[in-house]
């Protein structure tokens, strides 16, 4: 099959619906829009003939870029069939070798591997920015950047890691692996698996092309006035923001109705696998929440675009209006960021400690409370906003409510400890270095709830702690415990243990010399987003710089290691490393198209380590019911 | 096979009869089940979106910054807002009716989807035609603003939502002459969505120019 495909000569190969003519017509669109932008003229934008900045063209722009970059992946083909009537498929592009990376592929292995490249990509241009923040940081005053452009680099940092790593742990693993944990062969929606894909590598480089429109100076929070006053630049925060947005609410929707439909007969709610649980959680955060930062992006794109005023008081309206959309999205998106890191923790656990998972139930009760809970707290983003403060003491409790179930789940990650025979292979010591972590994150964050703690911390490096320990410490910890762990089955070859754990052990104690004494430095009164402090803080600084280019060449040592093992020695890994019990262990390497060649029965627990293995049974292939 | 047999416009695919012949096939009723469950979350989704929007109606109403949340005189005119609210309502049952006749009897639901997509594209034209005749302007203060939102992404919205509609009209007009015109799936979650869009469209209706 393959064969045919590769006989043909490259060039040909390039002609047809692929990510080079993805580009392509993004950029002919773009041109397009931005010509179109300039000839619309109406009473509410004449405004623009004295500033210069057409802000309709430039979004006009984005939009007809994204229109022909999504039509030159093919993304119309199957909509305009059905719309002439033609019947409804399931599958596109699945086989032909490299170039399925490159296009709508329905794969869901396929979309897995994208989304891990692509937001590796990402990552990487985020983390290059943080060296220079701490670069810029090294002197009390500026030495690289001005305020204006240290402003914008701190924003650009901000909002590529918020944007692009929330899918960090769905997008790869969740992906790739939830149909095979819960036996289906497919996502319920492939098409707009791949969609979700595309849109958030459209939104990374929309992003990137802030730095040719001068910026934005209102960091990743994007809060009005400034919002709307803000030059160019700003137009490109919306784009990405609002893309991100599109490509979360579908892939949340994408991960719940595929768990709930497609899964295997016998595989009942109380035996899917605590991954899923952190997957499908996520993503209904995902659904509900992004929606709001979608229109309130819009808002402001209003306000800059046609001259409403949303965000303006002088003219009826109101910049905590913003805020309050802002946060009822934030909050649940920094959770976002936080339960697949829950959901991947617990689910290594019991391997690596070779017993089943303590209180399941519990964790499962955790996992979901901490998703509801997530909506009743915005509003201690805003304690000190000048907002009503008989509203504080209901947030400053609802917030410090979510420590139970928090607590819930690290009481089942320690329960599950518990006098086990731990195995401590790279994964597990990324899962244990994210418990340290997180509870210092968590901890901290208690004092950042508490009304009185705020006010003296808030904007200053003490959140920047907090929300790096939780983040960096948490999601980025767990990222790369996932990455350890399922390589293997992802590419049929582990990384090197050896080089992993020399990874591991510096990225775990760069990170906490790079972050701890940044509470020390918030709580000394150095304020974030400022690309000046006092003097007698460089000592610490510099500390906290060098740290950080540590932290940054440890990314560099995992970069080697990807390299070493799977390009240059290329051992194949074993079926099974780990001994795992979990269903996508027992599929073949690499991953039959189909997944599973007869409908799998389950008629165990996930977690059932300590007792036999049981091997996963198939029925007579005549009596397999369907799933659901 | 290979990728570039299949068809780019999406009809009939090898793929598919191949996987219609082994154990694991999948039923039209898992399909119907999957737009089931996700319509309703798109719906959720949805529903989230326009809420921003009333919270910025109510939010802005009871701040009225500057006096200047709905200056004299800022009104839309109401004989636009329900030709919109009906256009929109009465595609929606005509959608539902499609969805229960090819149900029952299999086919002639094509009439009723037609009908239903000319409203539908009807409300939204109408709405356009309105921003041309209002007597007020994006730039008009608070209430102007929340107006302009609202109503311009629900046509967005709205257009969307009727790819579905259109689809099941298409799929009619192509199965007209043949013998088992095929019911395209999830006929019937689509036309409940479609309901709930126009639904909501009728809620803006009494938030915007009634209350
Ligand atoms: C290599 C590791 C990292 C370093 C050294 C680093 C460093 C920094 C610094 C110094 C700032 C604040 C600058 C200022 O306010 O003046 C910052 C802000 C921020 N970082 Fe990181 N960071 C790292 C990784 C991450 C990761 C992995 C995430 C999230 C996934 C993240 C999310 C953020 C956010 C959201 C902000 C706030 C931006 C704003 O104020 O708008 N960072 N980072
Ligand atoms: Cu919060």
């Amino acid at each position: 099959m393959t064969g045919t495909v590769s006989a043909r000569p490259l060039w040909r190969r390039l002609i047809g619906f692929n990510l080079l003519w993805g580009i392509v017509l993004g950029i002919v669109g773009f041109y397009f829009g931005w010509w179109l932008g300039h000839q619309i003229h109406a009473e509410s934008l004449s405004f623009f003939e004295s500033t210069n900045q057409n802000d309709v063209a430039l979004m006009l722009g984005y939009v007809f870029a994204l229109v022909g970059f999504l039509v030159g992946l093919g993304f119309l083909n199957y909509p305009l069939s059905r719309m002439r009537g033609h019947r409804a498929t399931q599958a596109e592009k699945e086989e032909g070798g490299v170039g399925r990376y490159f296009t709508l592929c329905t794969d869901h292995k396929v979309v897995g591997i994208q989304y891990l490249v692509g937001i590796g990509f990402f990552f990487f241009i985020g983390g290059m920015n943080a060296m220079l923040i701490r670069a810029e940081l090294l002197r009390p005053s500026p030495q690289l950047f001005g305020a204006g452009n240290y402003l914008t680099l701190v924003g650009l940092h901000g909002t590529m890691m918020m944007g692009i790593m929330t899918s960090g742990i769905l997008g790869p693993f969740a992906n790739y692996f939830l149909p095979l944990m819960i036996g289906a062969r497919r996502m319920a929606f492939p098409r707009v698996e791949s969609l979700t894909f595309w849109l958030l590598m459209a939104a990374g480089a929309i992003l990137m092309t802030t730095l040719l429109f001068g910026g934005f100076p209102t960091g990743w929070t994007g809060y009005a006035p400034l919002n709307d006053e803000a030059n160019y630049g700003f137009d490109s925060y919306i784009f990405f923001f609002a893309l991100v947005g599109l490509s979360m609410t579908l892939l949340g929707v994408n991960m719940i109705v595929t768990t709930i439909t497609m899964r295997a007969p016998g595989l009942t709610w109380g035996r899917l696998p605590i991954f899923c649980w952190g997957a499908i959680s996520t993503a209904l955060l995902m659904v509900l929440a992004a929606p709001v930062l979608i229109a309130a992006l819009l808002m402001v794109a209003f306000d800059r675009g046609v001259q409403t005023s949303f965000f303006l008081s002088s003219a009826g309206g109101s910049p905590y209006l913003f805020q309050n959309l802002f946060w009822f999205f934030g909050h649940p998106e920094v959770y976002l960021l936080a339960l697949p890191g829950f959901g991947i923790v617990l689910e290594l656990l019991p391997v690596f400690a070779r017993k089943p998972l303590w209180g399941y139930r519990i964790a499962v009760a955790g996992i979901v409370g901490v998703a509801l809970l997530s909506f009743f707290v915005w509003q201690h983003h805003l304690f000190v906003s000048g907002l009503n403060s008989s509203l504080r003491p209901f947030y400053m409790f609802s917030t410090e409510a979510i420590s139970v179930p928090t607590g819930l789940i690290f009481l089942c990650g320690m329960g599950t400890l518990w006098r086990a025979k731990i195995r401590y292979r790279v994964p597990m010591l990324f899962c244990l270095a994210w418990f340290f972590n997180f509870f210092i994150g968590g901890a901290s964050g208690v004092f950042l709830s508490d009304v009185p703690s705020d006010v003296a911390t808030h904007g200053s490096f003490f959140v920047m702690a907090h929300f790096h320990y939780t983040i960096m410490g948490g999601l980025v910890f767990a990222f790369f415990a996932a990455i350890y762990y399922w390589v293997p089955k992802m590419f049929g070859i582990a990384l090197n243990e050896r080089l992993g754990k020399i990874h591991f052990w510096t990225m775990f104690i760069s990170f906490n010399s790079t972050f701890a004494p940044l509470f020390a430095l918030g709580l000394m009164g150095m304020p974030r987003r400022v690309v000046t402090y006092p003097s007698n803080l460089q000592p610490l600084n510099d500390w906290v710089s060098v740290s950080a280019f540590v932290l940054g060449a440890s990314m560099l040592l995992f970069l080697a290691n990807v390299v070493y093992s799977l390009v240059i020695v290329r051992k194949p890994a074993p079926a099974n490393p780990w001994d795992s019990h979990s269903l996508e262990w027992q599929t073949p390497t690499p991953v039959p198209l189909e997944n599973f060649d007869r409908q799998p029965v389950i008629d165990s627990d996930p977690y059932d380590y300590g007792v036999p293995p049981v091997p996963v049974p198939l029925p007579p292939p005549a009596e397999a019911p369907a799933p659901g | 096979m290979s990728d570039l047999t299949i068809p780019s416009d999406g009809s009939e695919m090898s793929d598919l009869t191949l996987r219609e012949s082994d154990v694991y096939a999948e039923t039209p009723e898992l399909h119907e089940r999957i737009d089931r469950i996700g319509f309703w979350l798109v719906g959720g989704a949805t529903v989230m979106f326009f809420f921003s929007f009333v919270f910025a109606y109510f939010y802005l109403r009871s701040l009225d910054s500057n006096g200047l949340w709905r200056p004299a005189g800022v009104d839309p005119p109401t004989a636009y807002g329900i030709l919109i609210a009906a256009a929109l309502a009465l595609s929606a049952l005509a959608f539902l009716y499609a969805a229960r006749v090819a149900r029952q009897r299999g086919r002639g639901w094509g009439l009723p989807s037609g009908v239903a997509l000319l409203l539908g594209l009807f409300a939204c034209v109408a709405q356009a035609v309105e921003y041309a005749h209002i007597p007020f302007g994006p730039q008009s203060g608070g209430y102007a603003s929340v107006f302009f939102g609202w109503t311009v992404f629900y046509v967005v919205i709205a257009l969307i939502s009727l790819y579905r509609v259109e689809v099941a009209f298409a799929a009619a007009l192509r199965a007209r002459g043949e013998e088992d015109g095929a019911v395209p799936e999830g006929l019937t979650p689509a036309a409940v969505y479609w309901a709930f869009v126009a639904g909501l469209g009728v809620l803006s209706w009494i938030i915007l120019y009634l209350v």
